[in-house]
């Protein structure tokens, strides 16, 4: 009998059993193959370091010569210490009562800073032997998904995401201080003569950002209560190009509707700033079906004794790579 | 001429291709697999739950109708199970904050001289990687009274809250 090519029993069983602790080896350390591991961590530590500075701090400015420094360092920006996004009411406090609220001042300030200067005081980089190797990032401020535009800033800053390497990323939900807003309470609301189906609202110009005005606590009087327009002196404006509607129900979220208006409904109607650019006494007037106003002017209610800041939900994402 | 065990070579030179091309496939293979380190998901998981209790407590009033105080003061005292929503104030806010999240929430108070935990907002069992986030609120006979809730305080009494947040996702 010809004993060639048979395969002997002893090197089947030698090979299952490598290939066995080859392949459980494998299975339970995950990465022990995966080149750069640390300095993927390295990546995680920066991304999350950033996202707290940028959304729990105020940032800090200090001048060496006044010795004068403060939280406000959005109006130093070349003095700045520490980029930090977080609104602050105590210049001279260091911390922040509102952390994950951020002051849109500082978001245009960090949008014009200097790509260095930005790589330097968030730490953005790594000594590899002495020489710096700055990370690529990018960081977003997201509404739905997209972008902001603030003040024709598109709120992000850095490159665009890589398709082949490992990301580091951190997302962080955040209020976004993206303009004014007047809250009214409808009962208080100024009109012509008591129970008319209009508001009337003075507002002094010129205006530098748009002007939003949110009402609740709707006076209902009757079904199929809603809002029809809005108009400027008296000449009709137009729904989309002057101006936005968006109305939230009890315990929910801003949505563009024009329907039926309950009683705690919140409306919030935001007015391009291009209306009001002249120095002079603007009033504007709401409509409504079947909503009644009390309050019997003149004296009317007046944007600019409400008017607060006003904020948006909105989520920073840090990539480091 | 001896010629045996000649193709035991030839066998062996195949295996080692064969140990060294499973090598290459299972690394390569096993980078794609794990794109971020697992521990960056958990902080990331834990960093939402503590973003969303913040700003549902910090928020000015025109962001929200109810901040975490109120809506924790408005509570009518009935533990919730999963069809009873205890706190539906609070889940409408969290569903918009966490979208494609789950999440149970808790509230921890002491009723006399014993800490007392009871479920009010229940999405059912939480998987084992889910994380926990807190916030204390303070409450007052004034802040129960406007919200309407069923918290017993005396007027020179204040009540400290635990909100815990168990945040899972899958």
């Amino acid at each position: 009998m010809d004993e060639r090519g048979q395969i002997a029993i002893d090197f089947l069983l030698g090979i299952s059993v490598v290939l066995i602790a080859i392949g459980f080896t494998l299975q339970f350390v995950p990465g022990i193959f995966i080149s750069g591991y640390g300095g993927e961590e390295k990546l995680g530590y920066a991304a999350y370091r950033t996202s707290c500075i940028l959304a729990e701090d105020p940032g800090w400015w200090s001048d060496n010569t006044s010795n004068a420094s403060g939280t406000e360092w959005e109006k130093h920006p070349d003095k700045v210490q520490r980029i930090g996004l977080a609104e602050d009411n105590d210049v001279n406090s260091r911390l922040t009562e509102t952390p994950n609220t951020l002051s849109k001042e500082k978001l245009i300030q960090f949008m014009l800073i200097d790509e260095d200067e930005i790589v330097m005081k968030l730490g953005l980089f790594d000594s590899v032997e002495g020489t710096q190797m700055n990370y690529r990032y990018n960081i977003s401020f997201l509404i739905d998904g997209h972008p902001m535009v603030i003040d024709n800033y598109t709120a992000v800053r850095g490159d665009n995401l890589p398709d082949d390497s490992n990301i580091a990323k951190i997302t962080r939900i955040v209020l976004l201080e993206t303009g004014n807003v007047s809250v009214f309470d409808a009962r208080s609301l100024t009109t012509d003569s008591s129970f008319s189906e209009h508001a009337n609202i003075n507002f002094k110009g010129p205006a530098t950002e748009n002007l939003t005005i949110q009402i609740t606590n709707f006076n209902v009087s009757g079904s199929g209560a809603a809002f029809i327009n809005a108009t400027l002196n008296g000449s009709i404006l137009s729904a989309s190009s002057d101006y936005t509607l968006l109305k939230r129900p009890l315990y929910g979220d801003f949505r563009a509707d024009s329907g039926q208006l309950l009683k705690d409904d919140c409306l919030r109607i935001s007015f391009n700033k291009s209306l009001f650019t002249s120095n002079q006494e603007y009033q504007i007037r709401l409509n409504f079906n079947n909503v009644t106003f009390t309050k019997q002017g003149p004296l009317f209610s007046t944007y600019g004794d409400n008017a607060k800041r006003l904020y948006e939900t909105a989520l920073l994402t840090v990539e480091v790579w | 001429m001896d010629d045996k065990a000649q193709l035991h070579t030839l066998e062996g030179v195949a295996a080692a291709i064969l140990i060294t091309m499973t090598l290459v496939i299972i690394t390569q293979s096993a980078t794609v697999i794990t794109p971020q380190h697992e521990m960056m998901l958990d902080v990331q998981l834990e960093q939402m739950a503590y973003d969303a209790l913040t700003l549902l407590d910090t928020a000015p009033s025109s962001v929200t109708s109810t901040n975490l105080t109120e809506c924790v003061a408005g509570w009518d005292m009935n533990e919730s199970n999963i069809q009873n929503n205890g706190l539906p104030s609070l889940d409408k806010q969290l569903f918009l904050l966490l979208p494609g999240y789950l999440y149970n929430v808790d509230l921890t108070y002491v009723q006399n001289e014993a800490l007392v935990t009871k479920n009010v907002i229940v999405n059912g069992d939480p998987t084992e990687d889910s994380v926990i986030a807190s916030r204390t609120v303070m409450l007052t006979n004034l802040s129960v009274d406007a919200a309407h809730g069923a918290w017993i305080i005396a007027s020179d009494e204040i009540k400290v809250v635990e909100v815990r947040l168990t945040l899972w996702q899958i």
